[in-house]
C-alpha cells in the first residue's frame, strides 16, 4: 500500500521535475518575472512537502534549502542570475538523481548533494540562514498565494476621520476589488439630530472578503489609516475545514467577534429560541450584529459551495492516472477485436441472404472503428513535452562549446502515440547535438558572416496525413557537399569516381561509421551518431530527409507514422501466403507479363512512364515454391525518392493491419517487420520494406 | 446660499425636504442644521434626494441619523427618489440590511431590503 504511495509520488515528483525546468528556462528568459518564480517556489514545495509525507527525507531537506532561496527571491531580496538558475538546475538533476536512488536502491552521492547544497546556502544572506534553524518553519502555516481564504475585517475608524480627510467608502471599495466581498455598516452608535456632530464618524463595519490576494494585500488597503482606525483581520475559512455541512452557528460567530459572552449566550440557549432573536429581545446586542455575523454566516456558506462546485467540476473534466501497460492492454485488446471484427464482416458478407446479420455486421464495423480511434486517441501524448527537454539541452550543450544558440519550438501540441515519442527522443538528442556541434558556428564566426551571433535551432513538428513530420532546423554552416564526399571516400562508403546528386551525399551523413568532425568531442563526433538515427527511425517505419544551403543552415525532416500499433496496409498473395505492406509506402500497382519480363533479358527493371523502375521478384526470395501466374502485379513502393517495385501474384486490396511483433526467434529474419492476423484467422507477414529493398540493392 | 442646497416645503401634514447637491463632508454641518429646521414642525418628513450629486459616509450618517430622528420624537421619515449611484454608494457601505438597528422598533428603517420593505 505504501508502496503504492511512494510510487505516486515518484510519478508526480517527475512531472513536477519536468515543470521545474520549464519553468527554470523561462526564469532565465524572463528574470523580472515573478508569476514564474512562484512557479518555481511552488514547485519546489510541493516537491518537499510530499516528499516529506512519504518519507523521503533526503529529497525533502534538500530541496528545502533550494526553497529557502527561492523565498528570498520571490520577496525580491535575490536577484535571478545565470548562477542561480545553473544551480537550480543542477539542484533539479540531483532530486531527479535522489529519485532514481530510491528506486535503483544504489544511493545518490552525498557529497554532489552537499556540494550544491552549500552553493546555495552560499547564496542566502546570513540573518536569513540563522532562522532556517527550523526546518520545519511556515510549513502549513503559509498559504499557497492562490487559495481562496475569506477573512472577517472589522474595520472602526477613529471619529475624527473625515475631518481629517480620510474616506471609509473609498476603503471599502478597495477591498471590494480584492474579491466577493459582503459588507455591514454598524449604526448602532449613531445620534438622533439633535446631538449628531456631523463631521464626526458614527459607523464601523464588518467586511467578509474571499480572496485570493492574502492577508498583506488586505493590510495594503488601510495602510494610510492604520494609526487612525481600529482594524482586525481574522480568518474565518482557509478551505482546509472542508467538513460537510459545519457551517458556524451564529451564535459561535457573535462569541467569537466578542458582540456576546459565552456566559450570554448559555442563559440564551436554555430558552427556546432562535439566538439571533433570543439575543435581539433580551437587547444585549444590536441588530445590525445579528445582520452582519448572519451575513458573515451566508458569505462563507456562498464560498465553500462554489469552492465544492469548483472541486467537483474539477473532478469531471480532470485527468486520472493510468499506467501505460494498462493501456497497452487496451490497444492489444482493441486490435484483436478488429481483427475479429474483419472476420465477422466477412462472414456476413458470404451469408448474404440474412440480411440482419449483415447489418449488425456493419453496425460492429462503425463501433469498432469509433472505439479503435479512441482508444489509439488514449495514446496520443503532446510532442512539447520532449521539446521542452531539448531546451535544456541546448542550452547547456552551447554554453560547453562557447556558443550561444536558442532553440523555438513550434507545434509542442501536436500529438503522438506514446511509444513513438518515447522512440523519438534518442534519434532527436542526436541530431540536435549534430547541429550544435557540426551545424551552428560559434558567436565570432558567426559575426565574420553577418549573421547573428546568437544561432538558433528550430523544433517543429505538424501532421501530414497519418504522419507526422518532426523538423529540426538550423541555421549554421550548411553540409559541406565536398567534405562529406571526401569523407565517404576515405571511409570506403562509396567510390571515388561516384557520380552523386547532393541530395545522396546529403544522405551519406546517415551511413553506419560515418563522422566528418577532427576532433572527438564529448557532444558529438564519435561517428555513431546519424545511423542510430535513421535505424531508429525505420524502426518506426518512418524516414529521414535532408535538407542543406550552404551558409544558411540544414533541415532534417523526419516523417513519422502516427501510431504503430495499426496501420493501413495492402494486402497481396504470393502463392498461397499473404503479405502486408504498409500503404504509407506504397505508390501504385502495376501489371506485369511473362512477356514484359522477357524483353528485359532477365534483368529485374521495367519502364514505369519513360522511367526505369528496378523491382523485386517477392517469390524467388522468399523461396515460395509453385508458378507465378502469367500476369503479376508489381506494387511501386517509393522510399527515401528512390523507386522499387515488388513483383507479387496479386494485389487483394487494402487492409486495416493490427501489428503483432515477431518471436525473439524470427526477429533475425530480413525482410519481415511483424505479422497480422486476418480476417479469416490466417497469418499476414508484414513486409519489411526498406530492408527487402536494401537486401536487394546489395544482391545487385 | 444655504436655501439653494435644502429647500424645506412646509405642507399641512408633512414637511418636504428637497436636497439640491452634494451630501459631502464639506456640508455636512449645513444639511445637519437644516434638517433639523425640518423636522421642528413635528410633521413627517419627506426628504427628496433626486437633486443629490454626491454623498459620502457623512451624508449616509446623517441620513440614518434623521430616521433615528423621527423614531424618537414619533414621526414619520421617508427618502424618495434616491438616484442609483446613491443606491450604489449606500450598498458599498454595507447600509442595506434585513433589520433595522436597536431604536427600530416599528421597522422603520430606510435601510431595509427594497424586497424586505414589500413584505411588510
Amino acid at each position: 500500500m505504501s508502496d503504492d504511495f511512494a510510487q505516486a509520488f515518484k510519478d508526480e515528483a517527475r512531472e513536477l521535475l519536468a515543470d521545474l525546468e520549464e519553468a527554470l528556462l523561462e526564469m532565465e528568459e524572463n528574470p523580472e518575472d515573478l508569476a514564474i518564480v512562484g512557479r518555481v517556489f511552488r514547485t519546489m514545495h510541493t516537491i518537499k512537502g510530499s516528499g516529506a509525507m512519504f518519507g523521503f527525507d533526503d529529497i525533502a531537506s534538500f530541496t528545502h534549502n533550494v526553497e529557502t532561496v527561492y523565498d528570498l527571491v520571490r520577496n525580491g531580496a535575490l536577484a535571478v542570475s545565470r548562477e542561480l538558475v545553473d544551480l537550480s538546475l543542477a539542484a533539479r538533476d540531483r532530486i531527479l538523481a535522489m529519485l532514481e536512488a530510491s528506486e535503483s536502491g544504489v544511493p545518490a552521492d552525498p557529497a554532489l548533494n552537499e556540494k550544491v547544497i552549500a552553493r546555495f546556502r552560499a547564496m542566502v544572506p546570513a540573518p536569513v540562514e540563522s532562522q532556517d534553524a527550523d526546518p520545519v518553519e511556515e510549513d502549513g502555516a503559509e498559504d499557497p498565494p492562490e487559495a481562496l481564504v475569506t477573512y472577517r475585517i472589522r474595520f472602526k475608524p477613529e471619529a475624527e476621520t473625515f475631518s481629517t480627510g480620510g474616506n471609509p467608502l473609498a476603503l471599502l471599495r478597495e477591498l471590494q476589488e480584492l474579491g466577493p466581498c459582503n459588507i455591514v455598516a454598524h449604526t448602532c452608535n449613531m445620534e438622533s439630530l439633535d446631538r449628531l456632530e456631523p463631521e464626526r464618524c458614527y459607523l464601523f463595519w464588518d467586511i467578509i472578503l474571499t480572496t485570493a490576494a492574502g492577508r498583506n494585500a488586505i493590510e495594503d488597503v488601510f495602510i494610510f489609516v492604520e494609526d487612525s482606525c481600529e482594524l482586525n483581520i481574522t480568518v474565518i475559512d482557509d478551505g482546509t475545514r472542508q467538513e460537510q455541512g459545519t457551517y458556524k452557528k451564529l451564535g459561535e460567530i457573535l462569541i467569537e467577534r466578542g458582540d456576546l459572552t459565552p456566559g450570554q449566550m448559555d442563559e440564551l440557549l436554555g430558552r427556546q429560541k432562535r439566538i439571533g432573536e433570543l439575543a435581539l429581545e433580551a437587547g444585549l446586542v444590536d441588530a445590525a450584529a445579528i445582520n452582519s455575523a448572519l451575513i458573515e454566516q451566508q458569505h462563507v456558506k456562498e464560498v465553500r459551495q462554489e469552492r465544492q462546485s469548483q472541486v467537483q467540476s474539477q473532478e469531471a473534466t480532470s485527468s486520472i492516472r493510468v499506467s501505460a501497460e494498462k493501456l497497452d492492454v487496451l490497444v492489444n485488446l482493441v486490435g484483436e477485436l478488429v481483427t475479429v471484427q474483419a472476420r465477422l464482416s466477412m462472414v456476413a458478407q458470404e451469408l448474404k441472404k440474412h440480411a440482419e446479420l449483415v447489418s449488425v455486421a456493419e453496425e460492429v464495423e462503425r463501433l469498432t472503428n469509433d472505439l479503435r480511434d479512441n482508444a489509439l486517441d488514449i495514446r496520443m501524448l503532446p510532442i512539447g513535452a520532449t521539446f521542452s527537454k531539448f531546451k535544456r539541452l541546448v542550452r547547456d550543450l552551447s554554453g560547453e562549446l562557447g556558443k550561444t544558440i536558442e532553440m523555438t519550438t513550434e507545434g509542442a501540441d501536436t500529438e503522438l502515440d506514446k511509444t513513438v515519442i518515447e522512440k523519438l527522443n534518442d534519434p532527436l538528442v542526436h541530431i540536435i547535438r549534430n547541429s550544435i556541434d557540426h551545424g551552428v558556428e560559434t558567436p565570432a564566426e558567426r559575426e565574420a558572416k553577418g549573421k547573428p551571433r546568437t544561432g538558433n535551432i528550430h523544433l517543429s513538428a505538424l501532421h501530414s496525413g497519418d504522419s507526422v513530420l518532426i523538423t529540426i532546423r538550423d541555421d549554421g554552416a550548411g553540409l559541406n557537399v565536398d567534405a562529406i564526399r571526401a569523407k565517404a571516400v576515405e571511409r570506403r562508403i562509396i567510390p571515388a569516381n561516384a557520380e552523386m546528386s547532393d541530395r545522396e551525399i546529403w544522405q551519406l551523413i546517415f551511413a553506419p561509421g560515418f563522422s566528418t568532425a577532427s576532433k572527438v568531442t564529448s557532444v558529438s563526433g564519435r561517428g555513431v551518431g546519424m545511423d542510430v538515427v535513421k535505424q531508429a527511425i525505420e524502426g518506426l517505419r518512418g524516414s529521414i530527409d535532408v535538407k542543406s544551403e550552404p551558409g544558411r543552415g540544414t533541415s532534417i525532416t523526419l516523417k513519422i507514422p502516427l501510431t504503430l500499433a495499426i496501420i493501413e496496409s495492402l494486402l497481396v498473395q504470393i502463392g498461397k501466403d499473404r503479405f502486408v505492406m504498409p500503404l504509407s509506402m506504397v505508390d501504385e500497382c502495376i501489371l506485369l507479363t511473362e512477356k514484359e519480363m522477357e524483353q528485359n533479358h532477365g534483368r529485374d527493371i521495367l519502364l514505369v512512364r519513360e522511367r526505369i523502375v528496378p523491382y523485386v521478384p517477392l517469390r524467388q526470395m522468399f523461396r515460395i515454391e509453385g508458378k507465378a501466374p502469367s500476369i503479376q502485379q508489381v506494387v511501386i513502393c517509393q522510399l527515401e525518392g528512390k523507386r522499387v517495385g515488388l513483383v507479387v501474384d496479386w494485389v487483394i486490396g487494402e487492409h486495416q493491419t493490427v501489428i503483432k511483433s515477431l518471436g525473439r526467434m524470427y526477429q533475425q529474419v530480413v525482410g519481415m517487420s511483424g505479422a497480422t492476423i486476418l480476417g479469416d484467422g490466417s497469418v499476414a507477414l508484414i513486409l519489411d520494406v526498406p530492408a527487402i529493398m536494401k537486401a536487394a540493392e546489395e544482391a545487385g | 446660499m444655504g436655501s439653494q442646497l435644502v429647500k424645506i416645503t412646509k405642507k399641512k401634514d408633512r414637511t418636504l425636504v428637497a436636497v439640491q447637491g452634494a451630501m459631502t463632508v464639506a456640508n455636512a454641518a449645513e444639511l445637519k442644521e437644516r434638517f433639523l429646521e425640518a423636522f421642528a414642525p413635528g410633521r413627517d418628513v419627506e426628504l427628496s434626494l433626486a437633486g443629490v450629486t454626491e454623498i459620502d459616509a457623512t451624508g449616509l450618517q446623517l441620513l440614518c441619523s434623521c430616521h433615528r430622528t423621527s423614531v424618537e420624537r414619533g414621526m414619520g421619515f421617508k427618502m424618495k427618489q434616491e438616484s442609483e449611484s446613491l443606491v450604489e454608494v449606500a450598498r458599498t457601505a454595507g447600509m442595506y440590511r434585513l433589520k433595522g438597528c436597536v431604536v427600530d422598533a416599528e421597522g422603520t428603517c430606510i435601510w431595509l431590503e427594497p424586497n424586505e420593505r414589500v413584505t411588510r
